[in-house]
């Protein structure tokens, strides 16, 4: 696949601050892409210099190979895009404020703006002034308005901001058909581990303006995924029990009495086994859910957070 | 480019305060014609015509120039302030092209204005006091000379010279609002000017350097009713004091717009 974008050495001073610090990655035609880091870690103002809305300290940025600032017309046309809140004209309607837009950009008629607000689920109130808009329903614009002219690369900053969990689900189904279907390369800012886990297919973690790791989500191929180290919870009536039943079978690493259950260290492969031991030893299980602990685990150290169900190992 | 001004345009109309500005311009026409009309003698209601009353009303263009200087000190920093500039500014258009337009924007609304406040002059002035009289004679004192043109003539030329004033005053407020990025102080500013403006260069006027400021300069009337605030200042000097003005401020504008960091 072709990158459809790539950072190379991006940084941005501020005074004597260095607010993103020398960020090289690519991002590839289809693929979520996810900026994860703590507020005030720099991902605003890296999609800040990606638009062009900032001046680039030193490095690049070029978007299907148009540099953004030396060739901003080109590289720009490619991108939709949020930077932080999708703020609008309140005292135009929906559409008027979608309208603004479509004068600015070549080729998006009336049916392509009325398209992209079917798309996005705002038929029922396009109509109505942006004054009476909720947060979620302001990003849901946002979303249509970015998509108007049929981006390539579709940049969010923060859009979870204001959605109720349904939308979070809505957003990310929309963003995965674009992506697989359209081949739009969508990168997505977030403080939330959560939900980029169920968005991106790989996330930066970025801290201090500096790039952390760049780390794969969930459906890595192949042996390298049955051999992908896993934490599964295991919802069971006695917790103790199914403690003793899986301490030491084959292929767990750990076992850990948890609220409610159990907590597995162990491999992808090795899961259908450990469900059949529950069951032969008449433990009934209510839920059996995987947990990429891994990447949890170093988001929480990285940006000192504790752990929302504190283990109690019992050893 | 039509489209960027067709955007600006939809929005200073779609917003209430715009025809606030209109209504109120109105009201002031007719509340004089009403006062005019009951406080002058019956000779005076024998002179008073609808072109003579518009003469008059150039004392209303202040009113105007505020509400131009309003929408210049707005146009920009307004989209600052609701953080729209980043959606204006992440679009395959030149930063300088969406300033451009955004100014237009301002001369159109002032133009529009300026007009809305003379139709309405001729139109109330007409009403009460009858149609005609646009070639009466008109005196004045011209130096030592008394001079007399048609009464329409001396009514295009106070509205001429007006729209001196009031391109100079909205520019200082574009730039104020594109340099700070704040409607308040771009308005507050503005205005300030244009009242206190008088008074400083009047105070200063002992001054040499007093003829190279804005304010002793963006007055034309000066030479034709009146005496120049500076003695020996003539008005070709003042249209290339108020051109170099012009010149600084589109300068100040376009760099602060086209080159600056965007962090709203
Ligand atoms: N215009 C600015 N002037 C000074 N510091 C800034 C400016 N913009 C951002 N910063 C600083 O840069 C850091 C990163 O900010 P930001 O990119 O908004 O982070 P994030 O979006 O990840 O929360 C913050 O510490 C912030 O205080
Ligand atoms: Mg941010």
């Amino acid at each position: 696949m072709a990158n459809a974008v790539e950072l190379k050495g991006l940084t941005k001073r501020i005074g004597s601050k260095t607010v993103v610090d020398n960020l090289t990655f690519d991002i590839p035609e289809g693929e979520v892409f996810g900026f994860l880091g703590p507020n005030g870690a720099g991902k605003t103002t890296t999609i800040r210099m990606m638009v062009g809305l900032t001046s680039i300290t030193s490095g690049s940025v070029s978007i299907r190979g148009h540099d953004v600032v030396r060739e901003h017309e080109q590289a720009i046309r490619q991108v939709g895009a949020i930077v932080e809140n999708p703020e609008m004209y309140k005292y135009l309607t929906g559409y008027q404020n979608l309208k603004q837009y479509a004068r600015m950009l070549p080729g998006v008629n009336n049916r392509r703006i009325e398209e992209m607000v079917e798309f996005v689920g705002l038929s029922d109130s396009i109509h109505q002034r942006v004054k009476t808009y909720s947060l979620g329903m302001r990003q849901r614009l946002g979303l249509a308005q970015a998509l108007l002219h049929n981006p390539s690369v579709l940049i969010l900053d923060e859009p979870t901001n204001g959605l109720d969990p349904a939308g979070i689900r809505e957003l990310r189904d929309h963003l995965r058909t674009l992506a697989r279907t359209q081949g739009v390369s969508v990168i997505v800012s977030s403080h939330l581990l959560s939900e980029m886990e169920l968005m991106c297919d790989r996330v930066a973690i970025i801290q201090h303006g500096k790039l952390v790791n760049v780390e794969r989500i969930g459906d890595a191929a192949g042996s390298e995924r049955a051999q992908a180290p896993l934490k599964v919870f295991v919802e069971v009536d006695g917790p103790s029990q199914a403690y003793v039943a899986l301490n030491g079978f084959a292929g767990v690493e750990r076992v850990s009495v948890v609220d409610r259950g159990v907590e597995v260290e162990t491999r992808r492969e090795h899961v259908p086994s450990i469900h059949r031991r529950l069951v032969e030893a008449d433990i009934a299980v209510y839920e059996l859910r995987v947990m990429n602990r891994s990447l949890e685990d170093r988001f929480l150290e990285m940006t000192g957070g504790v752990p929302s169900d504190a283990r109690t190992s019992v050893e | 480019m039509l489209g960027l001004l067709l955007n600006e345009h939809v929005k200073v109309y779609r917003r209430i305060r715009t025809w606030v500005f209109y209504a109120v311009v109105a009201a002031a026409m007719i509340v004089a014609g009403i006062i005019v009309y009951h406080t002058a003698g019956h000779d005076d209601h024998l002179q008073e015509n609808a072109v003579h009353f518009l003469t008059d009303g150039d004392q209303a263009v202040n009113l105007v120039v505020i509400f131009a200087a309003v929408v210049a000190g707005d146009i920009v920093a307004n989209e600052f302030a609701l953080g729209t500039i980043k959606f204006l500014l992440i679009r395959p258009v030149a930063r300088w092209k969406i300033l451009l337009s955004k100014y237009l924007t301002v001369l159109s609304f002032s133009v529009c204005m300026m007009v809305f406040l003379m139709v309405t002059a001729y139109v109330v002035g007409g009403l009460f006091f009858g149609f005609g009289g646009a070639d009466d004679p008109y005196h004045y004192v011209h130096g030592t000379t008394i001079v007399s043109v048609p009464m329409y003539v001396e009514a295009l030329r106070d509205y001429g010279l007006a729209a001196v004033t009031l391109l100079m005053t909205v520019t200082v407020s574009f730039m104020i609002s594109t340099l700070f990025r704040s409607s308040s102080m771009a308005i507050a500013l503005s205005i300030l000017l244009l009242f206190l403006g008088a008074v400083v260069t009047h105070l200063l006027a002992r001054y040499t350097w007093d003829k190279f400021i804005l304010f002793t300069n963006w007055d034309l009337t000066q030479y034709t009713e009146g005496t120049p605030i500076v003695k020996g200042m003539t008005w070709q000097f003042s249209v290339v004091v108020l051109a170099v003005y012009f010149i600084v401020f589109m300068a100040i504008s376009w760099l602060s717009f086209t080159k600056r960091d965007v962090a709203a």
